[in-house]
């Protein structure tokens, strides 16, 4: 009983690590700009909490600050880990969306192309209708003028 | 004559294990990262733009994000123009005096327990309670943005 009420000492080193990475980790998380970079010190720190704990559990370790900082961890990585996957999906789709634009753009422009070729077809088609009808008209009253004399 | 130098190494015994508590090395270590935030803010300015660390949601998005400009207005601050420190972010008095004041209840709380003034579990109590309201005070523009 006295063996098991006195506490030792393992694992407590890497648990203070755990706890300030974790807590370091939980701060930045919520501040946008770095809130990805808040992965590193997390996973860090959660590896360190995780090791620390076996540790404490198997020399008779204290184990409040060690849970503690298990705790935080979890949190600070989770948080990190969030924003990560949430900033990816804006930033993928904002690439999805400037593609398809670019696609619809570029499909617009040959479609403006198209017509406007068709529309300079048809436009030269009556610039020469009425060409020759002028023609046409310009030879007529020769023939008549003569006809009478 | 004896019995004093008892007392001598009990004391000394007694402050060396506080300094080894964990509770104390952590004070020290979160103190030391504030620190190091306030030389990282005073050796880059604000006018040459020279931070190293850039804005991941503005890289991505191309949209500033609400701690945008934060270095900046910390260098600011760091040299007393907080009327610049406002334009660049306007967050950042809120943030800073988040770091600064965890930096003196550091520094307090280790020196408290050092001299033995007040019992851990007080100290531990207060400390937890300051340090999440105060944390929930000035990050409270920033918890619920995403």
């Amino acid at each position: 009983m006295e063996e098991q009420a006195v506490k030792t000492k393992a694992g407590m080193g890497l648990g203070i690590a755990g706890f300030v990475l974790g807590l370091v980790a939980l701060i930045i998380s919520f501040i946008p700009c770095l809130g990805t970079w808040a992965l590193i010190p997390g996973v860090v720190g959660l590896i360190l909490s995780a090791i620390a704990l076996s540790m404490a559990t198997k020399g008779n370790g204290a184990k409040g600050l060690i849970i503690a900082a298990l705790i935080v961890s979890i949190i600070g990585t989770g948080i990190a880990a969030y924003q990560w996957y949430f900033w990816n999906k804006v930033a993928t789709e904002a690439t999805e969306g400037l593609k398809n634009f670019d696609d619809e753009w570029k499909n617009a422009m040959n479609d403006l192309n198209g017509e406007l070729e068709n529309l300079d077809t048809d436009l030269n088609e009556q610039l020469d209708a009425v060409a020759d009808s002028l023609t046409e008209d310009a030879t007529e009253p020769t023939e008549s003028n003569e006809s009478t004399e | 004559m004896l019995l004093n130098q008892q007392n001598l190494t009990n004391q000394l015994n007694n402050k060396t294990l506080l300094l080894k508590q964990p509770y104390q090395i952590i004070n020290l270590i979160f103190a030391g990262i504030f620190i190091s935030i306030m030389i990282y803010s005073g050796f880059f300015s604000a006018e040459k733009n020279n931070h190293p660390i850039d804005c991941q949601v503005y890289e991505n998005t191309g949209k500033p994000c609400p701690t945008c400009g934060l270095s900046r207005s910390f260098s600011e601050i760091i040299r007393f123009e907080l009327d610049k420190a406002v334009i660049y972010n306007k967050y950042s008095l809120k943030l800073f005096s988040f770091f600064f004041i965890e930096l003196v209840l550091r520094l307090c709380f280790f020196i408290i327990l050092y001299f033995n003034f007040i019992r851990l579990r007080i100290i531990l109590f207060i400390d937890i309670i300051i340090s999440v309201v105060l944390f929930l005070y000035c990050f409270s523009d920033l918890i619920f943005y995403v």
